[in-house]
């Protein structure tokens, strides 16, 4: 299963990719990264239809914010579901985040092992 | 007795309030009124004396010159200025005196030095240049009455001729008399000057005192400003420092508990032998490690850029690297504002010469600088985008060049621009177009000051609601 990772900072690729080396070796998941919501928007519409089912997003990001590119996804791929990964773990971006109609919310520093549980029912849920 | 004396001087005194005077004209006034009460005194004393000395001519008119002295006072009183009433004095003086002289021996009379007194009251009364006039005045017409005598051979001498001891002790008393007490006048009015110089001179000093205080005072008030605003820009960076700090965090932590993990494996791997798994790990663990404190020295860098920011300045300058510093500055700046208005966003665009080299300047006061800037863009655009369209794409682009020895940093903005009325303004401290609260105003005139004294400039141009472009050059 394809998940999209967008976050500007491109270390987050690094960390994804060494917290869930297991189940990328095991062929379970498979990680894009999109350092902008315009990059992120621009992989989804490389395939026809996209292969990407799941999007973690960081919301501060300069140009398009998380929240952006949120709406944006659910209105071209209604589909995908999109998760949101903030520093900012206050209510107003919780409200606006699922009010806009993401499935979850993750603060900063990410807890991979809630992370994994959310991967862990998506793959389940989908076979 | 004294009392009614003091009465009688303080009605003497009274001045017509038709005028208003400053204070030397109260005095000459105050003066011509008491000499004109002497005058007319005198005149009676001389009546006097003509009759002691059978001089019918004096005796006849020396009433009418002491009624005219006497009626002076009350011409003042009822309005008329008075220096129109002290040259009635001296003409009064002038013209009787001249009369009395003419029948009472010419040049040869006792009464002709008292027409030197005509001047001398006319300084009193008035002021150096009507003495002058009288002078002349006077001596052109004893002059021509010397001629007269000189011609014609003998004055006339209308009295008892053998009391003429007696006139001339008279005459000669009463000046004397009258020349002291113009010194004491004019000697009391030197020491009431000197006085009053040394009051004014005193009080002087004690302005100045106060004035040398307000001025260190206002310059304490000053470094207290400019440390404020140093303070208020800082704050303005905390939100956007924490936010920097926490990534670099972040993945110290993250990247730490992999390598916990990893070690495991190792371990795992180790017992079981697989050497070339093991020397992957290791590799991985080790790439981990170099992460790790590359966000380690991130974060230090951050903090550190902080601390400095908020200290005194020393001046020092160093090399630094300038293109880092913008792009630092520029991020801190846009957390910070994002901080602070979570509905805010902006692209951000930069920029930067390729193969800038290390340039010697002191990296806080420039850094202040260019946050100040790129501050300012954000605060424009965002303005902009308050009532702008949807198609309207804020922008800050930040971009750098190195031409020529000269360092150019170049600061642009989408945003709502400056009015061409206000362009002259910006530079001035406390000038702001914020509401209340929102800035000092000193930002701009501090960043032209920092850049002046490297050396440098700040020019900008500014379209209203079209964007604005600052560029500095080093």
């Amino acid at each position: 299963m394809k998940f999209l990772v967008v976050d500007d900072e491109r270390d987050v690729e690094i960390l994804f990719r060494q917290k869930l080396r297991k189940e990328i070796k095991s062929g379970e998941i498979d990680i894009e990264f999109a350092f902008s919501g315009q990059e992120a928007l621009e992989i989804l519409r490389g395939n026809k239809p996209p292969a990407v089912v799941y999007i973690f997003s960081d919301i501060n990001m300069p140009g398009m914010t998380g929240i952006d590119l949120l709406e944006k996804v659910k209105i071209e791929f209604p589909g995908i579901k999109v998760s949101m990964i903030s520093a900012y773990g206050d209510s107003e971006n919780y409200e606006r985040a699922m009010s806009s109609g993401a499935k979850g919310f993750f603060t900063k520093p990410i807890d991979f092992e809630s992370l994994k549980k959310e991967i862990f029912n998506i793959v389940n849920i989908e076979h | 007795m004294k009392a009614i004396f003091q009465k009688f001087v303080t009605w003497l005194d009274g001045h017509g309030s038709a005028f208003h005077y400053n204070d030397i004209e109260k005095r000459k006034t105050t003066i011509l009124i008491r000499a004109s009460f002497l005058a007319g005194f005198f005149m009676i004393l001389y009546i006097g004396n003509c009759y002691l000395i059978d001089f019918k001519v004096g005796f006849n008119i020396l009433p009418f010159e002491s009624l005219i002295f006497f009626s002076l006072p009350f011409l003042i009183q009822l309005g008329l200025k008075p220096k129109i009433v002290a040259h009635i004095f001296i003409l009064n003086g002038t013209a009787f005196g001249i009369l009395l002289v003419w029948f009472s021996g010419g040049l040869q009379s006792p009464v002709s030095p008292w027409l030197t007194l005509m001047p001398i009251c006319a300084i009193l009364f008035m002021d150096a240049r009507n003495a002058w006039i009288w002078a002349f005045i006077i001596l052109g017409v004893v002059s021509s009455m010397g001629l007269y005598w000189l011609l014609e051979d003998a004055a006339r001498k209308d009295y008892d001729q053998s009391k003429d001891p007696l006139y001339f002790l008279n005459c000669y008393a009463g000046l004397i008399f009258i020349y002291l007490l113009l010194s004491l006048i004019f000697e009391k009015r030197l020491n009431a000057t000197i006085n009053e110089l040394e009051v004014n001179k005193s009080s002087l000093e004690k302005v100045n005192i106060q004035l040398n205080d307000s001025l260190d005072t206002i310059k304490k008030t000053q470094t207290q400003l400019v440390q404020s605003e140093k303070l208020a820009s800082l704050g303005e960076l905390t939100a956007g420092i924490a936010h920097e700090i926490q990534n670099p965090l972040n993945f110290v932590n993250n990247f730490s508990e992999i390598n916990k993990e990893l070690v495991h494996e190792l371990i795992d791997e180790l017992d079981k032998g697989n050497m070339d798994l093991v020397k992957e790990i290791a590799k991985d663990i080790m790439s981990n490690e170099e992460k790790i404190v590359h966000h380690g020295t991130r974060a230090d860098a951050i903090v550190k850029g902080m601390l400095l920011h908020s200290r005194i300045n020393t001046g020092s300058r160093e090399m630094t690297d300038v293109n880092g510093l913008c792009d630092e500055y520029l991020r801190l700046a846009y957390h910070g504002l994002r901080a602070k208005d979570k509905s805010f966003n902006a692209y951000i665009e930069t920029d930067f010469y390729k193969d800038m080299p290390e340039i010697k300047l002191n990296a806080q006061d420039l850094g202040r600088v260019i946050l100040n800037l790129i501050t300012n863009a954000f605060h424009a655009v965002r303005e902009r985008s308050k009532y702008a369209d949807e198609t309207y794409k804020p922008t800050v682009i930040v971009s750098t060049n190195y031409k020529d020895g000269k360092l150019e940093i170049i600061i642009k903005d989408n945003g709502v621009g400056i009015p061409e009325k206000l362009q002259g303004k910006i530079f001035q401290p406390f000038f702001t177009t914020k509401p209340t609260g929102e800035g000092t105003g000193l930002g701009l005139s501090l960043s032209y000051d920092i850049l002046k004294s490297h050396g440098g400039n700040i020019t900008f141009e500014s379209i209203k609601d079209a964007g604005t472009t600052f560029k500095i050059i080093l």
